[in-house]
């Protein structure tokens, strides 16, 4: 079981301390602006502010539920059972889990998800990875809470396949979830809304535990080499990376066409005659990076050093291409930079409980 | 007067008439700047105009189908763009790139 779960939703204290002590958090509000050596070729000659770089970067303390489902032990200890349990799927044989496995940084390390009667699926499986901030859901967007968005793989005929009221059922049929659901929703129905209520709960406590660029960004210098230091201004000027990456999460929930050459629409598929969002597919957390490969929306490129490589000249032309992909101009070193510098983003792996499902 | 010359002075009045009208209608401008629009709310009047621009660094693609209202925009940094109200109703105008985005405009009646 991981942290939040099993204490208080309260991110500060399951993080080292170092910007509490008194001298580091001097030498960051107070220390001059610094420039990092070899990163000229980044920032074409421009100095960097590296504190106020580093500060877009901080991480929030405490974890955002909303008022209508408030954060429990109770909810979240359901939300976790139900998340590792296979009968919501019509198979008996998928959990939420099977997507998105704690032991693959909640994605599946494939190319692309595997859904009902092993049938491959047309997307690789997000992360879910720090998702509590997330403003929107799933590739595309489609949704907009984790409220909403789990009872769509629940009932989608090529993912889990079970129909909401047939699930309605069979989770009321198991008696061993009745003393569950009435402690964390007292006076309240065993239903598709008390059952994607406790999962989102659950979602809500997964959290990247501190990484190495944390401890940076929180002042131990010694926390990330030179290298990747580099390649974090490289990120945030040249790189241009930092323009959707943005933030602690290293996303900003919004959607580009970045100049895959393949037939999925995206986002376009939901928003249909605009093209601006044609091909378009939500900016990925970077968290982990280094443990969820293969990359992009269908897994097209299994290395990191691939994806440095491939944005450097930013595949196909068309209209909706975003602005801010084309030819970046990245020498050797700065995509080896790149690549250590999104390599500490790896963080500790979370430790988490698998339930006993109840009969 | 010849009719001809009657046909013309009609044509003219009426446009002018339409201009004065267009004219006097308020224009509501709204700015986008960091990924955010500059007000959530706007209350217009039928013959208002709605006028968004965008401040920002990247590229807005605002839409909407509200009440009867199609908006379908890409808007590119520095651009404006001009919108008549000329229906009553309420309506969401949202960015399809940036979905955080989101502006409520109610057209009332004149």
């Amino acid at each position: 079981m991981n942290a939040p779960e099993r204490k208080s939703p309260n991110i500060v204290n399951r993080r080292p301390s170092s910007l509490h002590t008194p001298k580091l958090c001097f030498l960051l509000l107070f220390g001059a602006a610094l420039t990092l050596p070899g990163a000229a070729s980044a920032t074409k000659g421009k100095k960097t502010d590296l504190h106020a770089l580093k500060a877009q970067y901080k991480r929030p303390k405490t974890i955002p539920h909303p008022e209508n489902n408030a954060y429990t032990k109770e909810r979240s200890d359901l939300g976790r059972t139900l998340y590792f349990d296979p009968r919501l799927s019509r198979s008996g044989l998928l959990s939420c889990a099977t997507c998105h496995n704690p032991a693959f940084s909640f994605g599946d390390g494939l190319p692309k998800g595997i859904g009902h009667g092993m049938k491959e699926l047309d997307r690789r499986s997000p992360t879910l990875l720090n998702l509590a901030w997330a403003t929107s859901m799933f590739w595309d967007g489609r949704a907009t809470t984790l409220e909403e968005q789990a009872l769509s793989p629940i009932q989608s005929t090529v993912e889990m396949n079970l129909p909401l009221h047939e699930m309605e059922k069979r989770i009321q049929n198991i008696k061993g979830y009745a003393p569950l659901f009435s402690a964390a929703y007292p006076g309240e129905k065993i239903d598709r809304h008390t059952v994607t209520k406790a999962i989102a709960v659950y979602e809500r406590t997964i959290v990247s535990p501190t990484a190495p660029f944390d401890r940076w960004i929180q002042g131990d210098e010694s926390a990330i080499s030179k290298s990747a230091q580099r390649g974090f201004v490289i990120f945030n000027t040249s790189g241009k990376c930092s323009q959707c990456h943005a933030g602690w999460r290293f996303t900003d929930d919004a959607f580009y066409d970045i100049g895959l050459d393949d037939e999925d629409l995206g986002r376009g598929h939901i928003l249909p005659g605009i093209e601006a969002v044609e091909h378009a597919f939500k900016t990925p957390t970077l968290r982990d990076a280094e443990r969820r490969g293969p990359f992009m929306h269908a897994g097209s490129l299994t290395t990191l050093e691939e994806v440095v490589e491939y944005y450097n000249h930013g595949g196909i032309k068309r209209p909706s291409r975003s602005e801010h992909i084309g030819d970046l101009g990245l020498s050797p070193q700065d995509r080896k930079d790149l690549v250590a510098f999104l390599k500490t983003l790896t963080s500790p792996p979370i430790s988490t409980e698998i339930p006993i499902l109840p009969h | 007067m010849s009719k001809q010359s009657i046909i013309l002075a009609t044509v003219t009045c009426t446009l002018l008439l339409s201009a004065i009208a267009w004219a006097a209608g308020n224009a509501h401008t709204v700015g986008q700047k960091n990924k955010k629009f500059s007000t959530s709310e706007v209350t217009a009047k039928v013959g208002d105009r709605l006028v968004i621009q965008n401040n920002d660094t990247v590229t807005h693609s605002l839409f909407t189908k509200d009440a009867g209202y199609k908006i379908n925009e890409a808007q590119k940094p520095g651009k404006e763009s001009t919108f008549e109200l000329d229906k009553p109703g309420e309506i969401t105008v949202r960015c399809a790139i940036h979905p955080t985005m989101v502006m409520k405009v109610k057209i009332e009646e004149q």
